[in-house]
Parts: C-alpha cells; sequence; structure tokens
C-alpha cells in the first residue's frame, strides 16, 4: 500500500470516526440528562446538570450537520446547513450560560450578560455569511463553545474535594483535547490543512483520535457519581460532633444549618457506647462507617483517640473526604488537648481553644 | 457470486456503522473492566464485571478484523480468520472465567469445548481455507444458543425487582444476535446485498443501546449476585428479642442473639436522639453491612457484604411476610421463640437460596 492509498483509507476511517465523536458527545450529554431526570424525580432542583446536558446534546447535534457536510463533496444547500450547524452549537452554549449565570449570579454578577452577548452573536451569524468577517465569529463561538463549560468546570473543581477533584481535572484535561475538535473543524483550518499538506489525513487522523481521548476523559470525569449531587455538596451538611473516645464525651461541634439534634448531650455516649457493642458481638474489628436513617446519614470517621461524626442529607464523597481530613488535623492540632483534657480545660475556654479549627473547617467548607 | 468486499453506495454508511460499533463495544469492554478493577480494589467480591469485559472487548476486536477485511485487507480470509479467532478466544476467557470462579467443584464443560474451537479454525484456514466459514457458523451460532442462556440465568436472578429492565436486556442481546447474524456472509449471499449487512449493523447498535440503558438503569450490577452476598438474616422484637435467626455463611459467627439486642438499642438511640422520628435503615461496618426494616411488630436485619437495592426490597418483603403469617402470634405474644420456628420455610421461599 503506498501513501496515496493509506491517505485515502484513513480519510475514509477519520469520517466515519466523525460520527463517533458525535455519538460519544450525544453520549455525554444523556449522561447528564439522566443524573437530572433521576434526582428531578426526588424533587431535587440543580439546573447546573441540566444545562451541561443541553450543551452536550445540542454540540453532537451540530457536529453530526458539521461532519456530514464537511465529509462530502459541496452540495447547493451547503450553506444553510453550516448555519444551522453553529446554531444548534450556539444553542447548546447559551443553555449552559443561562443555568450557571443564574446560579453563580452572586459570584459572577454578570446579570445575563453573557447570555445576551452569546445571543445577538448567533442571531447576526446567518447575515455575516458571505463577509470575510463571517470566519472570526466561526471561530469566536468556537472559543466561546471551548471556554465557558472549561471554566466552570475549574470553579468546580476549586469547590469540591478528594476523588471528585481528581475526576473534575480528568475531565477538564478532557476539554482540552476536545477542544482540538472544534479548533480543527473550523473552515480555515480544514482549507489550511488540505492546501499544506500533500496527505492532509496523516494530521486529521491522529487529532480525531486524540478526540475521542478526550471525550473519554470527559465521560469518565462525571461517571461513576452523581456531580448533581456532588456539585451541591455543601447544602447538605447538617452538623459535625467531634467525640472524645475515652471520655465519650463531645469535644467539639459545629451547625452548618438551623436543622439540630433533638438531644445532642446524649449523642456523644450513645453512639459510642452502642457502638462497642456491635463491634463486640460482630467477630471483625472494623468500626461502623455510615448510619443510614430514614432522612439522614451519620458519617463516621475514626481517629486513635477521636470519633468524628457529621450528619448529612447524603453520602456524598467530597462529605467522606472533608470528614476524614478533619479528623486527622484535629488529632494533629489538639492531640496534647486529647491527652491533658483536664489542664486546658481549666486554662482555657473551649471557644478559645477550637479557634484555629473554626478557621480549618472554614476554609474546607467555604461557601 | 456476491464479492464481500464493500463497495459502492453502501461503503461509506457501512464503514460509519460499523466503526460505531467497534468503539461502543469497546467502550462497554472498558467500563467493565474499569468497575472489576475498582471491585477488586476495594476487596469487593466481582461477580460479572470480568466476564461481560472479556466478552464485549473480544467482539470489539472481532468487529475490528472483520472491518479491516471487507474495507480495505487484499488477503481477506487472513482477517476473517483472525476475526473468528479473537471472537473464539474472547469466548474461552469468558466461559474458563465462568466456570472456574465456582465456589466448590468447578466443572469445565464449555471452556474446553470453546478452548479447541480457536485452533481448528486456524488449522482449517492452514489446510482447507475454503470450508473455514462453514464450519464457523454453526459454532457461532451455538455459542450465542449458550450465551443466551447464560444471560437468562442472569436475568432470572433479579426478575422480581428489575422487570422492565430485564426485558429490555434481553431484548438487547436478542438484536446484536440478530444482527451479528445478518452481517455474515451467509446472510450477504442469501439476500444478494448488503442493505440486509446495513439492517445488521443498525440491530447490533440498537441492542448495544439496550444493554448500555440497562447498565445505567440498575443501580449496581452486584444485584445480579444478590444471593451470595447475604450472610445472616436476624428477625427481632422491638425490645431487642431474638425471634429468629439464620446464617447463611457459616465462616463467620456472630452473636446473634445480643447483636439483635445492640441493633435494637440503637434504633431507640436514633429515635430519641435525631429529630423527626428519624428509623435506622442502615450500619455499614467495613464489610458487614445491617440493613433493617422495621414492621409494626418486628425489626428485620440483613447482614450483607454489600447494600443492594434487591436486598432492601427481599427484607421488607420477608418482615411483611413474617408479620402476615403471625399476627396473631405478636399481637399477644408469649415469649416463645419456637412458634417461629417454620420462618425457615418463609426464607427459602423469599431468598431462594442454599446454604454456601
Amino acid at each position: 500500500m503506498n501513501l496515496g492509498d493509506l491517505n485515502s483509507n484513513l480519510t475514509e476511517i477519520s469520517n466515519g470516526i466523525n460520527y463517533v465523536i458525535g455519538l460519544l458527545l450525544f453520549q455525554v450529554g444523556l449522561l447528564f440528562l439522566k443524573q437530572w431526570f433521576v434526582e428531578r424525580k426526588k424533587h431535587l432542583k440543580n439546573a447546573t446538570i441540566l444545562g451541561y446536558g443541553l450543551y452536550f446534546i445540542f454540540f453532537s447535534l451540530g457536529m453530526f450537520m458539521l461532519f456530514f457536510i464537511t465529509s462530502h463533496p459541496p452540495i447547493p444547500t451547503y450553506n444553510i446547513y453550516f448555519i444551522f450547524s453553529i446554531v444548534l452549537r450556539g444553542i447548546g452554549v447559551i443553555c449552559l450560560t443561562i443555568v450557571l449565570e443564574l446560579k453563580l449570579q452572586k459570584i459572577l454578577k454578570t446579570r445575563y450578560l453573557i447570555t445576551l452577548t452569546l445571543t445577538v452573536i448567533l442571531s447576526v451569524t446567518p447575515f455575516i455569511l458571505n463577509f470575510s468577517l463571517f470566519y472570526h465569529v466561526e471561530e469566536l463561538i468556537n472559543a466561546i463553545l471551548l471556554i465557558l463549560p472549561m471554566f466552570f468546570i475549574f470553579y468546580f473543581i476549586k469547590n469540591t474535594h478528594g476523588a471528585i477533584r481528581r475526576k473534575l481535572s480528568i475531565s477538564l484535561l478532557g476539554f482540552i483535547l476536545f477542544g482540538l475538535i472544534i479548533n480543527f473543524s473550523t473552515l480555515r483550518v480544514l482549507g489550511l490543512i488540505e492546501t499544506s499538506f500533500l496527505y492532509p489525513a496523516f494530521i486529521l487522523f491522529p487529532i480525531k483520535l486524540l478526540t475521542i481521548v478526550g471525550i473519554s476523559l470527559i465521560f469518565y470525569g462525571f461517571y461513576g457519581y452523581s456531580f448533581f449531587l456532588e456539585s451541591q455538596w455543601k447544602e447538605n451538611l447538617l452538623e459535625l460532633h467531634i467525640i472524645d473516645k475515652e471520655r465519650t464525651k463531645c469535644v467539639y461541634h459545629k451547625y452548618f444549618s438551623e436543622e439540630r439534634l433533638e438531644h445532642g448531650e446524649l449523642f456523644a455516649g450513645g453512639l459510642t457506647g452502642i457502638e462497642k457493642l456491635v463491634k463486640e458481638f460482630t467477630d471483625s474489628q472494623e468500626e461502623i462507617d455510615v448510619i443510614t436513617l430514614e432522612n439522614k446519614l451519620i458519617l463516621l470517621s475514626h481517629g486513635t483517640k477521636i470519633i468524628s461524626a457529621l450528619i448529612v442529607k447524603k453520602n456524598l464523597q467530597n462529605m467522606r473526604f472533608i470528614l476524614k481530613t478533619i479528623t486527622s488535623r484535629f488529632e494533629f492540632f489538639f492531640w496534647d488537648y486529647l491527652k491533658f483534657y483536664e489542664t486546658y480545660e481549666s486554662v482555657l475556654a473551649r471557644s478559645e481553644i477550637f479557634k484555629p479549627m473554626e478557621m480549618f473547617i472554614h476554609d474546607l467548607v467555604k461557601f | 457470486m456476491v464479492d464481500y468486499f464493500v463497495v459502492g453506495p453502501y461503503r461509506e454508511i457501512l464503514l460509519t456503522l460499523e466503526l460505531v460499533i467497534i468503539f461502543i463495544t469497546l467502550e462497554i469492554s472498558i467500563y467493565f473492566y474499569n468497575k472489576y478493577l475498582y471491585n477488586r480494589k476495594n476487596s469487593i467480591p466481582s461477580v460479572v464485571e470480568l466476564d461481560w469485559g472479556i466478552l464485549f472487548g473480544a467482539f470489539s476486536i472481532t468487529s475490528a478484523a472483520y472491518l479491516y477485511a471487507d474495507f480495505f485487507a487484499s488477503y481477506r480470509d487472513l482477517f476473517i480468520v483472525i476475526g473468528y479467532f479473537m471472537l473464539g478466544f474472547g469466548a474461552f476467557l469468558f466461559f474458563y472465567h465462568i466456570e472456574s470462579s465456582k465456589t466448590k467443584k468447578p466443572k469445565f464443560i464449555f471452556t474446553p469445548l470453546f478452548g479447541c474451537i480457536p485452533i481448528i479454525l486456524v488449522v482449517l484456514f492452514l489446510i482447507a481455507p475454503s470450508i473455514m466459514q462453514s464450519v464457523a457458523m454453526p459454532i457461532i451460532l451455538l455459542a450465542y444458543v449458550v450465551l443466551i442462556a447464560y444471560f437468562l440465568m442472569i436475568v432470572k436472578r433479579i426478575w422480581s425487582v428489575y422487570k422492565l429492565y430485564s426485558i429490555g436486556f434481553l431484548f438487547g442481546i436478542v438484536l446484536w444476535f440478530i444482527g451479528f447474524m445478518c452481517t455474515s456472509d451467509l446472510a450477504i449471499t442469501l439476500l444478494q446485498g448488503f442493505h440486509v449487512r446495513v439492517i445488521g449493523d443498525i440491530a447490533i447498535i440498537s441492542g448495544m443501546g439496550l444493554i448500555g440503558f440497562f447498565l445505567n438503569s440498575i443501580p449496581s450490577l452486584a444485584e445480579i449476585g444478590w444471593q451470595k452476598k447475604i450472610k445472616y438474616v436476624i428477625l427481632t422484637a422491638h425490645s431487642g428479642v431474638c425471634l429468629y435467626h439464620e446464617n447463611f455463611q457459616e465462616k463467620q459467627p456472630i452473636r446473634e442473639v445480643l447483636l439483635a439486642g445492640a441493633l435494637a438499642g440503637l434504633n431507640i438511640f436514633v429515635g430519641t436522639v435525631m429529630k423527626g422520628n428519624e428509623k435506622l435503615r442502615v450500619i455499614s461496618k467495613g464489610h458487614d453491612i445491617f440493613l433493617l426494616h422495621e414492621g409494626n411488630y418486628i425489626t428485620g436485619i440483613l447482614v450483607v457484604e454489600q447494600e443492594l437495592e434487591i436486598l432492601k426490597y427481599l427484607l421488607d418483603k420477608l418482615v411483611t411476610q413474617f408479620e402476615d403469617f403471625y399476627q396473631n402470634i405478636l399481637s399477644n405474644w408469649k415469649r416463645d421463640i419456637e412458634v417461629f420456628k417454620p420462618t425457615e420455610h418463609l426464607i427459602n421461599s423469599i431468598f431462594s437460596i442454599r446454604k454456601i
């Protein structure tokens, strides 16, 4: 097989892979929409994942159309299809900006300016098709398509912890790779590659494969957990109790909401007592880590001298991470205090002793 | 004579559809393998993950070999035999893993059978390539029959809770099977054209879609192996007195009578401390998970290895049926636990398991 044949074979496969890319994007969209649909049944509202879902669905439809017209000989209605593909992608990004500007209005303070600007740009696109400016508008829309979701993923990375943060970072990397296809699918770049290289498929084919890797990373980054719930984990926090194992006494507590325990004073003693009993009557030395009630959960983390109990509405990975961190940090900061409890208690007020912990928790859970 | 090398108007659509099939099956295979690795890392017993990962992975590689054979290869039969070899090898690994993972006395019936097939096909390719496909077709049919029987057995385990999803899953498997048959050389020869291959590819993609929907709809694949996850069943009065207990995995003794009291105590503690009359549902303690369901007179406790929705459903069913059956006794109970001995039959009928 000579290079010319290989180039034409790769071109054929690349054209087929285009549709695989479209399908994978559609799949990512379905992943978000499914989560939104499932949680909606439980009367939980989160438009963020609806926004991401619609973004990917419209994006994939736009890409299907774009791939269809770029992999076939020019057809008379080429311009209409092309405009339509841009509009579809634009609608996707508008769906995303509306919900994100709504959710983050206190932080962004943009008052739907991004959405409005995008709508205006998208509305004028069909009228400038025959001007050289059109290519710049197409590239601008592509840049917005890429940068906006990345920006918001970056925001969620900053506001999550542990495994979720790692997964979101992977999805961000996926977005960067995915950006390749956006840049290499503009008319100008496609034209440039086809005229500059004798065998353009040798450039385009690896890019298509990298794009598939990128979309797979995006998919992996959002799969296996509920982005819906993890992205708003702070709203599910209720109370934190740190219990001294030896004295079976609560040494520190923090309330994250108005909802409180009915008999908080019984909590430490009752919990440690029951825990000891359950441990004794089963053969394994493992500790209780979650107690699930009808509407709440008690997450437990065991240190050498303390048990941290976090009362929450949902069992989320972010919470497990912060609970583990709080336990280890508390023991690290207050080891002496836990050892010589009586001495410290008589010298300092408890609020003074735990001031550094307040700051630490505030940094972990900052709203 | 039909030329199997795909040219003409169907070439583009067939290439696209078959690339989609390769990527989807590869994706499903990676999904299962990833699940298997996760379970292994977290010491969760894996049920079907690796088997299914192998199955879909082999199908993906086979599809890639067929695609190359029919679209680009100058020597078609070589890539066809590579495809058959991969499919046979995948089936061999699949059955080997299933048959070797039986807890007691593994019986190897399909493993040697599917182990021989790739070798036979390669030998046929070398000495009599003209009859290779005629031999391969009945073998593939046999493999599909065995696979369908296996999937029926899998679905039977979760039928009580996931009826609709199970139907969708089986329909997906059947579509996949029909699609695969439609893409064969035999179908193209009989129906004189590539249109049947397009239909076959669409059927395979639809089948994959249905299988994907099933996988995303059930909470976890571990639901399929729920029977192996049960350790104990304990039924207690609200006061903490143990009415009935049964040990399903005699290897890990617990003091069930005392444990019942401790859990009853925990339930009272939760009711006292928490607002809104909260009830205890699950206690997770490393590899021991306690599922609780409170009825009017009794509390049912299942000690299991993994928190599964199907087990919660069956526990609810057990408590309801127990209370219905013993309603007259429970409303005026004289602390005689001998009367609850027939519960064994109730447990056997609900969990339909033999002790491991």
